[in-house]
């Protein structure tokens, strides 16, 4: 990942954009366990148990992914 | 020490106004602040709040430019740690929400057996175990899912084909169960007690542990649905 080096805290465009990503799988996986918590019902169970861990799967290896980059990118790892 | 307060304080007023009343109106113990169940919901839906409040946060800083260290921090908790917590507790209420006869009616298929479930004037084996209440909670599940960790893994497999029949309406008409109904169900709680000691022969519960003999060949219908009303609603406009 490509980091501006007068500001070490900007993010590439590739990386901004997995961490974008991330946010909005965890926001769906979020919004799926709200909604099994206010009302469970059989179609939500099915859902959340399908798509919630399988999307904050995803966002946590889309993060993992966005820090090992930048942390080869700094030479760190 | 003051924003903790609030907090917990917060998360308190959440889990007492989630907390259901008794379901037959008997007063609650003194002190009474919900069951583990409503704390589990109270305290998910707080998480899931304040998770979707920083990934906003978060998403605007990422919009405006950058992160920061602390938005990084933030961004570690808000897809790593928040999240994590909240689909435990979803997942442990939503599993025991499962359970419930309330989760079993919800399919329309079910319905007609849970009414006769819950009349008072029905003679099935269901009807008599609810009115009587000798099962508490979580009526059909106690019923239709073996003991122990692999029961409860095979009655979610079970639920999620039934609710795929549901979804596509190719339920069998009249609903037959599955597999012959196992006495180890039945007997797991009256093996040994003394009524049932008393009324069965030696060589009855020799043959009803065997697995030879029937409990619902003697004490059936297990239910007294009316077929009619569990058509799915395709088949019943045809």
């Amino acid at each position: 990942m490509k980091t501006d080096r007068s500001n070490p805290t900007v993010l590439s465009e590739r990386g901004a954009r997995r961490v974008r990503l991330a946010i909005v799988f965890t926001a769906v996986a979020l919004v799926l366990g709200a909604a099994l918590l206010i009302k469970e019902t059989a179609y939500v169970f099915t859902a959340f148990m399908f798509l919630g861990p399988t999307l904050l799967f995803a966002a946590i290896v889309l993060l993992g992914w966005t820090i090992l980059e930048e942390l080869r990118e700094k030479r760190v790892l | 020490m003051k924003p903790r307060l609030a907090w917990a304080l917060g998360l308190l007023a959440a889990a007492s106004v989630l907390a259901d009343p008794s379901e037959f109106g008997v007063p609650q113990p003194r002190g009474w602040i919900g069951t583990t169940e409503d704390w589990i919901q109270g305290v998910g839906l707080g998480f899931a709040a304040l998770n979707l409040v920083l990934l906003v946060w978060i998403w605007r800083h990422l919009r405006s430019g950058g992160v920061s260290t602390n938005s990084k921090a933030l961004l570690f908790g808000a897809i790593l740690v928040l999240p994590v917590i909240v689909v435990f507790l979803a997942t442990a209420h939503g599993m025991q929400e499962a359970m419930t006869v309330h989760s079993c009616g919800d399919c329309h298929v079910m319905e007609s057996h849970v009414a006769d479930l819950k009349d008072a004037k029905s003679d099935s084996l269901a009807a008599v175990h609810y009115k009587n209440r000798y099962i508490q909670t979580n009526h059909c599940y106690e019923c239709h899912s073996d003991y122990g960790m692999t029961g409860t893994i095979a009655g979610k497999l079970v639920g999620l084909r039934h609710a795929y029949y549901n979804i596509t309406d190719s339920y069998p008409k009249p609903i037959k169960i599955n597999h012959p109904y196992p006495n180890s169900r039945c007997l797991t709680c009256h093996a040994g007690a003394a009524n049932f000691l008393a009324k069965h022969e030696k060589e009855q519960v020799d043959k009803l542990m065997a697995g030879t003999d029937s409990c619902i060949d003697c004490h059936g219908p297990a239910h007294k649905a009316d077929e009619h009303e569990a058509a799915p609603p395709k088949q019943a406009a045809r």
